[in-house]
Parts: C-alpha cells; sequence; structure tokens
C-alpha cells in the first residue's frame, strides 16, 4: 500500500473539506480566499502528480502498474500513466475553471465555499473514475462527479434558466447512472468480478468459438455501458440535454461541463474498452464494439455539426461543437488499434485546451455585460482586440488549423483511421470537419469583419486574463510540442 | 419422493414467483398509479418484496440493509416531499395530466402514442430476450450463485467492507458529502435574505 | 403440578415434531403450524400486556397528578377499566370519511398493527425464549420500525384532514430524525457484544450492564425512544391539545383500537429492547428469566410513563435540533469512544 500513489486525490479531497471549513469563517469581502485556496491545492495536486508521472517514465511503465490488475488496494485504484496524464489534465481543468469563476462567482452571488468545493470535488471524482480498474470505485467516481456537476448547474438561483438546466442535467445523468449501473451488472454477472480485468480472461469475450463463461452476458453488459456513457460524453442519440444544460448553467460551469465531466467519461470509456478492443488483433473481439463506436462517431459528429450550423447562442453553439468533438474522439475508439487509443488522448487535451480558451472569452465578456448571442460579438475586435485574438486562435484550433493543438488533434485520428484500414470513417470526419467552418468562421466574421456599433473597450479582469493567457499560449504551445506530447499519449494507452 | 414432498422441495421456488409477481405488479403500479402517494406507496412494496428475494438468497444483512435504507429513509423521504407539496398544485397536475391525456386521445395523438409504446416494448422484451439468451447459452460463473448462503452473512461482509472493499466503502462518504452539500447549497435560504 | 403439566407437553410436542419430520412436507407444514402457534402466541402477550399498560398508564398518571384514576370497574383499584374501554371501543361506529382515501385509510392500521407484532420475533424473554433469534436481530428491528412510519404516514394522509396530514408529518420528520442516533447508539451495545443477535447481547452482559459501559448511548437510546414511540416530550404526531389528535384523528372502533394496540405494543417492546440492550435482558439471580425479563421491562415501561407525565411537550423545531445538534453528535461520540475501547483498552 503506497500511499504516495494517492497524494494528488488525497490532496484535492483534504483542500475541498478545507475550503468548506474555511467558508465558514470567511467575511463577506474575503470570500475570494476559498478561490484561491482551492487554486493552490490544485496546484500542489499537479505537482504531485508531474512527480509521480515522470517518477514513473523512464522505464516505460507507472510507478506502480506493473502489469494488469496492479495497483493499489488490489487494483482499486491504479496510478499507471495513463491515469496520471489525464489527472493531469482533470487538474488543469479545475484549475482553468476556478480562475475562470472568480469574478463571475462574486458578481453573481453565488455561495463562494461552497462553489469552489463542489469543482474540487467534481475534479476528486474525475480524478478516482480515471484512477481505477474496478467497477465500483469507476461509479463512485463518476456519481460524486455528476451530483457536485448536477449542483453546479443549478447555482443561479434567481435563474430559472440554471433550474432547468440542473433538472434536465440531473433527470438524464440519474438516468445514465442508472444504464451504466445495470451494465456493471451485467457485466459483474458475466465475469463474477468487479474488475475490469476479468474482461481479459483468455478468449472471455469471444462470441465464436469456446467462449467458457458467459461472455454474451458481459457484453451486453458492455453495450448498456456505451449508451450510458454515451449520456456522459453527450454523444447523438443520448446528446439532448446537452444544449439546455450548457445554456442555462452559470458560464464557467458550463466551460466545466464541456471539458470536465467529458473528459472523464472518455477516461473511462478508454479504460473499459480499449483493452476489450484491443483484443481484437489477439483474435475475434466481439465484432459489435468497433462497429457500434463507428456508428455512434458518424452519427455524433454529423448531428453536431449541422445543428451547431443553425444556434444563435453562443453557448448551444459551443455544446453543439462539444458533441461533434466528441463524435470525432469516437473515430479513435472504433480503430480499435493502439494509434487510435493515443489519439483519443491527444485529442482530450487538444479539445480540453481549447475549449477552456473559447469560454474563458466568453466569460471574460460576460462579465462585461456582454451577451451570450453570437450577434453580440460583432465588432469585438476593435473593443477587445486581446480577445477577439484569442478566439480566433482557438477557434482555428477547434476547426483543426495547422499550427494550433486542434490540428493535430485530427491529424492522429485520421492517421489512425486511414492505417486501420477505416478511410471511409476518416473521409466522414474531414469533410465534418468542414462543416464546422461554417458556424466556426460566423463568430470569427462577426469579431473582425462587421461594422462594429460604437462600443467601449473590454478589459479583462486578472485572473480571467491570466487563465486565458495560459490556455491560449497551451493551444499554441502544444501544438509545438506535438510529437513529445503524442509519444506520451501513446505511451499512457499502451498501459491501458 | 412423493409428490407432497416435491411441493415442499419447491417451496423456495413459489416463494420467489410470489415475491416476482408482487414486485412487478407493485412496479407497473409505481408508474401508472392515478395518485401520486399510491406510487410512493407502491415503491415501498417494490422495496419490502426486493428484500424478500434476498431473505431467499439467505442474504439476510442485505435484506435488513434494504429495508432500513429503502424503505426507512428513502420511502419516507419521497413521501414526505409529496406530503409538503401544495396538495392542490399535486391534484391539479394529475387532473392536467389525465385531461391531457384524454386531449390528445381527442386529438388522433394516440396512434404516435401507441407506437413509442410498441417500440419501447419490443425494445424491453429484445433486451430481455438478448439477456436470457445469454444466460441460457453460457451460465453464469461458478460461485456468483448460492455463495450467500449458511448462517449470518454480517461478519463476512463487514469483513470485506473494510478490507477489499476499503477504498469504495470510502469514497462512497465522499459522494454522501458531495450530496449533503448541494442539497443544502441548492435549497437553503441566501445569506442576505436571513438578515433583511 | 405445574412442571408435570410442561413436561407432557413437551412430550407431545416432541412427538409430533419427530412424526412430521419423517417427511419434508410435513416438516413444511409443521414449521408453519408452529410459527402460527408462536404469532398467536405473540397477540395474545400483546394484548395480555397492552390491557395491563392502559390501566397503569391512567394509575401511573393519577398518581402523578395526585388523583386516585380509574377505582369503580372492580376492585380492587379498577382493575377491569382495560376490559371495559375494550368493549367500548369495539361497540363504536366504524366511519371512513368521504373525502379519506379509502384505500390508504383501511390498510394503515394493518400495517401499524403488523410493524408492532414485528418487533417481538427478536425480543428475547429467556435464554431460549425468543420467537427467532435472527443473527441480524437489531439490524431487523431498525428495518422493521421503519414500518411504523408507514403506518402513521399512510394514516395521515389517506385521511385526508389537515390535522392528520400535519400529525403525520412531525410524526414522520421526528421519527427519521431519531432513528440515525438511535441505531448508532445501539451500535456501541452491538459492538461491546460483537454481535446483532440479541440472545448474544444479552449473554454478553452477564457480569456487567450495558448501562455502566454505555451510559451516553443508553440517554440518546432513551431519547429516541420517545420519538420512536409518540410519546410525550416528543409526541408530535399525536400532540393532542394542538392536533385534536394527530394522525388518527379520524379514526373511530376498531380501527382505532389497532392504532391504539400498536401504540402501546410499541411501548412494550421498545422498553424490552431497551432492558435487552443496557440492563442485562432475562439474566439475574434466583427468580427464573422470564420473571427477571417482566420485572425489568415493567420498571422501564414505569419509567417511561414517568417521564411522559412529567414532562412538557417540546415544539416540532426544537425536537429537530435537538435530534441532530445534541443527540448525533453524542450518538457519535459515544461510536468512538467504544471503538476505542475496544480496540485500545
Amino acid at each position: 500500500m503506497d500511499w504516495n500513489l494517492v497524494t494528488p486525490e488525497l490532496i484535492v479531497a483534504g483542500t475541498g473539506l478545507a475550503v468548506l471549513v474555511l467558508d465558514l469563517f470567511l467575511s463577506e469581502e474575503r470570500r475570494r480566499s476559498a478561490a484561491y485556496l482551492s487554486l493552490a491545492g490544485l496546484l500542489a495536486a499537479l505537482v504531485a502528480s508531474v512527480r509521480l508521472l515522470a517518477a514513473g517514465l523512464p522505464d516505460g511503465s507507472g510507478a506502480a502498474a506493473a502489469g494488469p490488475g496492479a495497483g493499489l488496494w488490489g487494483g482499486m485504484l491504479v496510478a499507471d500513466p495513463f491515469a496520471l496524464l489525464v489527472k493531469l489534465l482533470f487538474l488543469g481543468i479545475g484549475l482553468a475553471v476556478i480562475m475562470l469563476s472568480v469574478d463571475f462567482v462574486e458578481s453573481r452571488r453565488i455561495a463562494a465555499g461552497e462553489y469552489n468545493a463542489l469543482v474540487l470535488f467534481s475534479v476528486l471524482g474525475m480524478m478516482i473514475m480515471a484512477g481505477s480498474r474496478d467497477l465500483i470505485v469507476i461509479y463512485l467516481g463518476l456519481e460524486t462527479t455528476a451530483i457536485a456537476s448536477y449542483v453546479l448547474a443549478g447555482l443561479l438561483r434567481g435563474d430559472a434558466r440554471s433550474g432547468e438546466a440542473a433538472l434536465k442535467y440531473f433527470l438524464t445523468g440519474a438516468l445514465a447512472s442508472a444504464v451504466i449501473l445495470f451494465g456493471m451488472s451485467l457485466v459483474f454477472g458475466g465475469t463474477g468480478s468487479t474488475s475490469l480485468t476479468a474482461l481479459l480472461a483468455p478468449g472471455f469475450l469471444g462470441l465464436s468459438g469456446a467462449a467458457p463463461v458467459s461472455g454474451p452476458l458481459a457484453l451486453a453488459g458492455l453495450v448498456l455501458l456505451v449508451a450510458g456513457f454515451g449520456f456522459k460524453i453527450a454523444a447523438v442519440p443520448f446528446h439532448f440535454w446537452a444544449p439546455d444544460a450548457y445554456e442555462g448553467a452559470p458560464t464557467p460551469v458550463t466551460a466545466f461541463f464541456s471539458v470536465g465531466p467529458k473528459a472523464a467519461a472518455f477516461a473511462v470509456v478508454l479504460r473499459v474498452f480499449a483493452p476489450v478492443l484491443l483484443l481484437g488483433q489477439a483474435g475475434g473481439p466481439p465484432a459489435v464494439l468497433p462497429v457500434l463506436f463507428a456508428g455512434l462517431a458518424v452519427v455524433t459528429m454529423t448531428v453536431g455539426n449541422l445543428v451547431a450550423l443553425t444556434q444563435k447562442n453562443i453557448k448551444r453553439m459551443l455544446a453543439y461543437s462539444s458533441i461533434a468533438h466528441a463524435g470525432y474522439m469516437m473515430v479513435g475508439l472504433a480503430v480499435a488499434t493502439p494509434q487510435g487509443t493515443a489519439a483519443v488522448i491527444y485529442y482530450l487535451l487538444a479539445y480540453a485546451v481549447t475549449n477552456l480558451g473559447v469560454f474563458a472569452v466568453v466569460i471574460w465578456l460576460n462579465n462585461r455585460g456582454t451577451g451570450d448571442e453570437i450577434s453580440d460579438y460583432t465588432g469585438l475586435a476593435g473593443r477587445a482586440p486581446l480577445a477577439a485574438a484569442a478566439m480566433l486562435v482557438c477557434l482555428l484550433s477547434l476547426i483543426g488549423i495547422p499550427p494550433m493543438v486542434g490540428f493535430f488533434g485530427k491529424f492522429y485520428l485520421f492517421m489512425a483511421a486511414v492505417e486501420a484500414g477505416m478511410a471511409w470513417l476518416a473521409v466522414v470526419m474531414v469533410v465534418n470537419s468542414a462543416v464546422s467552418v461554417g458556424y466556426y468562421y460566423g463568430i470569427v466574421r462577426n469579431m473582425y469583419l462587421q461594422d462594429e456599433p460604437a462600443g467601449e473597450a473590454v478589459r479583462a479582469t486578472p485572473m480571467v486574463g491570466t487563465a486565458l493567457g495560459l490556455t491560449v499560449a497551451a493551444v499554441l504551445a502544444l501544438g509545438f510540442l506535438s510529437e513529445p506530447l503524442s509519444h506520451l499519449a501513446r505511451l499512457a494507452g499502451g498501459g491501458l | 419422493m412423493s409428490f407432497l414432498d416435491g411441493l415442499a422441495a419447491l417451496a423456495p421456488t413459489i416463494g420467489f414467483f410470489v415475491l416476482a409477481v408482487i414486485i412487478l405488479v407493485s412496479a407497473w403500479m409505481v408508474s401508472h398509479a392515478r395518485r401520486i402517494t399510491h406510487a410512493a406507496f407502491f415503491m415501498v412494496l417494490v422495496f419490502t418484496g426486493v428484500a424478500g428475494v434476498f431473505v431467499l438468497l439467505g442474504a439476510d444483512f442485505l435484506a435488513g440493509g434494504q429495508v432500513l435504507v429503502y424503505v426507512g429513509a428513502i420511502a419516507v423521504m419521497f413521501l414526505f416531499a409529496i406530503m409538503v407539496s401544495d396538495l392542490k398544485e399535486i391534484s391539479d397536475a394529475e387532473t392536467r395530466a389525465r385531461g391531457a391525456g384524454t386531449g390528445s386521445a381527442a386529438a388522433g395523438g394516440t396512434g404516435t402514442r401507441k407506437v413509442w409504446f410498441v417500440l419501447a416494448g419490443l425494445v424491453t422484451v429484445g433486451f430481455a430476450g438478448l439477456v436470457l439468451a445469454a444466460l441460457a447459452r453460457s451460465g453464469l460463473p461458478a460461485g456468483a450463485v448460492g455463495a450467500a448462503a449458511g448462517p449470518g452473512t454480517t461478519a463476512p461482509i463487514a469483513r470485506e467492507l473494510f478490507t477489499t472493499f476499503l477504498v469504495p466503502f470510502e469514497l462512497a462518504s465522499v459522494v454522501l458529502l458531495v450530496a449533503m452539500v448541494g442539497a443544502i447549497v441548492l435549497v437553503a435560504r441566501e445569506r442576505e435574505e436571513e438578515v433583511e | 403440578m405445574l412442571t408435570d403439566i410442561a413436561a407432557r407437553l413437551q412430550a407431545l410436542f416432541d412427538q409430533v415434531h419427530l412424526w412430521c419430520s419423517q417427511s419434508a412436507f410435513w416438516s413444511g407444514v409443521f414449521a408453519v403450524g408452529w410459527s402460527l402457534f408462536k404469532v398467536v402466541l405473540i397477540i395474545a402477550f400483546m394484548v395480555v400486556n397492552v390491557l395491563v399498560l392502559v390501566w397503569l398508564e391512567r394509575k401511573v398518571s393519577a398518581r402523578i397528578q395526585s388523583r386516585l384514576g380509574p377505582m369503580r370497574v372492580s376492585r380492587p383499584h379498577g382493575w377491569a377499566q382495560s376490559l371495559a374501554d375494550m368493549v367500548k371501543l369495539l361497540g363504536k361506529e366504524d366511519i371512513i370519511p368521504r373525502s379519506a382515501d379509502r384505500a390508504l385509510f383501511v390498510i394503515a392500521p394493518i400495517v401499524s398493527f403488523t410493524a408492532a407484532l414485528l418487533v417481538y420475533v427478536v425480543v428475547p424473554m429467556g435464554p431460549s425464549a425468543v420467537v427467532s433469534d435472527l443473527n441480524i436481530g437489531m439490524l431487523y428491528l431498525a428495518a422493521v420500525t421503519s414500518f411504523t412510519v408507514m403506518g402513521v404516514l399512510m394514516a395521515g394522509w389517506g385521511s385526508n384532514s389537515k390535522w392528520t396530514l400535519l400529525g403525520a408529518m412531525r410524526g414522520a420528520a421526528s421519527i427519521i430524525s431519531y432513528e440515525i442516533p438511535m441505531v448508532l447508539a445501539v451500535l456501541g451495545v452491538v459492538m461491546l457484544a460483537g454481535s446483532l443477535s440479541t440472545t448474544a447481547i444479552v449473554q454478553a452482559q452477564s457480569g456487567l450492564w450495558n448501562i455502566v459501559l454505555q451510559p451516553i448511548g443508553f440517554l440518546v437510546f432513551l431519547a429516541a425512544l420517545f420519538a420512536e414511540l409518540n410519546r410525550v416530550p416528543f409526541d408530535m404526531a399525536e400532540a393532542e391539545s394542538e392536533l385534536v389528535s394527530g394522525f388518527n384523528t379520524e379514526y373511530s372502533g376498531l380501527r382505532f383500537a389497532f392504532f391504539f394496540l400498536a401504540e402501546y405494543a410499541n411501548l412494550v417492546a421498545l422498553s424490552a429492547i431497551g432492558v435487552t440492550l443496557y440492563f442485562g435482558g432475562w439474566q439475574g439471580p434466583v427468580l427464573p428469566p422470564l420473571a427477571w425479563f417482566l420485572i425489568k421491562t415493567y420498571a422501564f415501561i414505569v419509567l417511561v410513563m414517568w417521564i411522559r407525565w412529567t414532562l412538557p411537550r417540546v415544539r416540532i423545531d426544537q425536537l429537530l435540533s435537538f435530534g441532530w445538534k445534541v443527540l448525533l453528535p453524542a450518538s457519535l461520540v459515544n461510536l468512538a469512544v467504544t471503538g476505542i475501547y475496544l480496540l485500545w483498552v
């Protein structure tokens, strides 16, 4: 039992509790301290994760995960490179979201202590989801994140749309949890174990040939898991809650939803399915799974992009854009190769960083009274040239234009699809990217090419400005660092 | 073995089917009872029936826990929520719901509703068939069934809970804490309001 | 003479048992019949005790209020008063209000009565005089008391009257608030005995009663007991000076009798459980176990009555904040201390 390996989780949990307690003793003017404490905690956890990752890397395996099933407390928690890498991502997301929300929380009179604590616990849940090979622990992490998210969506108490967002998110989320639990119970029934490694027993899931035990039952469970996590990552046809939840939730929370819980759900999907899918090469995996993922990928990206074209509200548009990006990522699962897995991990990082940048601009303007309609961005280049430029960089990255990180994300997915002999999927992806230019360009045109109504300059607050600067820098830098990063992603994916 | 003895041997099976019928009928009533309180009380019956199934499986601790948590806490919370709600509002909503049903029927909406109903039924039956087929094909892994038999499951459960499943056990407390903080922050009066 | 009859009965029982055990079917029939016999026995025990208790309660309250209490129905001290009461209740008209929710209204008293009945299953009246010594005895007890709340809620809602609804909701709020500290307090005893079985808990106290080891736990248990039993100072569900008669306001005749019976039956059962948990149950010198059990239980009941007739009723908000802010932390402290004691002392 190496406590060292769970220091990031312990730090985040401890900080969450400390924030709750600290909030009791803070006067009204000093509520920001809760956010500062949260930031400090997340930073400390980030450092701890980096140290663990660095310690585990040289020999190419995680510090504790020598093989499947190894880890803490009999595989209940694992600290392999994959877990550590996505934990870094989650901690980064947490940092960005808290930085983006400090002013928002203050100006909308949201309870600061509870808000920050909920974000921290949500991040904790995500870290646990990513760092476990046990169905029960994964489910508990999922619920920690989900419950905190439902509440975060409804924190604007005077706002009916916020309540609507919370309720819709809660109802669909509860349904998704039920489906996931049902799926898990079938997997458990089929394997007799809550550990994911049981799925990998030789020939277990092979439908053809000698299936020694109840592979079909576990397979039915896995299909249900796909549906349940489909809700969580807002894949079509399980996406209908996302636009309303994204629109109604407080904007920093929307930023969090669009990257955090989604990335965590993807991490679990990778954790559960990547090894199962890779079995394919060893000899006959359930052929239904890659087909399922391919179908979901095509439908999700197409519907997401087409509907996004018609949106007037930027938060709704970003919701559909986020659906479309989930579709791209599922391509990496459909191809069922190590390259595909690595590409999904890379894309998760790329998408999170870029989308946080976009939301940083939206929050910057929102704090200064600009509305959430796309038409409100008319002439932004004149009023806030920096914001407009940052937005431009991020949108280009979302489209997938070369030097930005988004390009490399799509590139690796594309290559993975081509190499796996699924060129048609790659083509669908490219066509979809072309469609997406339509709505991303709409914002760019409004910002730069429309005559501006006379408006005064909008300046960013230090916190939002810093967060935006960091994300934009990351969008650019990670693009240039794509080679080492993708190496890391391959390494992480390989250890799954 | 005489017929009567065979009957005695079948007693657990008969018990199971009686419970199954109770659970299924109650579950159906939960979603179809005309009054929301009745639905809640039928839910109590479902929970109790499930506890009965646990008893048949020899999982006495689970049965007790099931009743204590689901009947004693969750169902009471449901009923409590229903009862603190505005009674008139509930009955109005119930009337509206019924009115809407007949209204859409008059407008020819039953056609689509029927299609959805049939579709949902087909999917459900299909999936149930799939699971049953899978079960019939392969059976359950050895040790999954009947492992619970034997006197007293409390100590083994406790041992597992505090050794193998210690991490989930502790995590569950985090989940509950988050839910509690969340519930309070959503419904508690704001500080400003209290001052005024 | 008496032992002779007992021996003959025992012999008869053994013979029947032996004959039945030859076939699976007949042993099943025997098991069912034996269980039914036990149920009848419990009901008889319940009814007799309730009749005594109603009289006792009137006498105790009279004593506390410097009155005589019932004196006229038979001598000495009007002992047949309860019988007269019973006859009166059974003769009353059975009314179901027109606006009531018939199904719930009718089922509620049965649920309450059954819940009270089920508690007796694990009450140990002697070394082997327990209906069923369940492994999960105390958990079973906590689970079964959940149904008491159901009965109260059904009655309160089903009567469709504001008094009953208010009574039911207050009752439910107080019961669920007090069930948590009660269970936590009981856990301390369970930890000391190392078992959930009520018989094992009694046996674990052969040296020292738990009241000595668990004084905080006992006080928490006692306080929660009043909420579970709906008795003053925590009689939120009835509160006759505010809510007419609380959740059972609309009931009359036989249906009311069921609630009445259930209430006193619960008093006996929970007092017996209190004795089991904290006062060594049926253990004691010289006298037979059953005698000790009855003596202790009745002493406990008198204590409960004494408190009831001494204290005023608290307000619902006082009740709830006392439960959550005093009893719950106290029970947690008790649990922690017990754990430390068991681990390191």
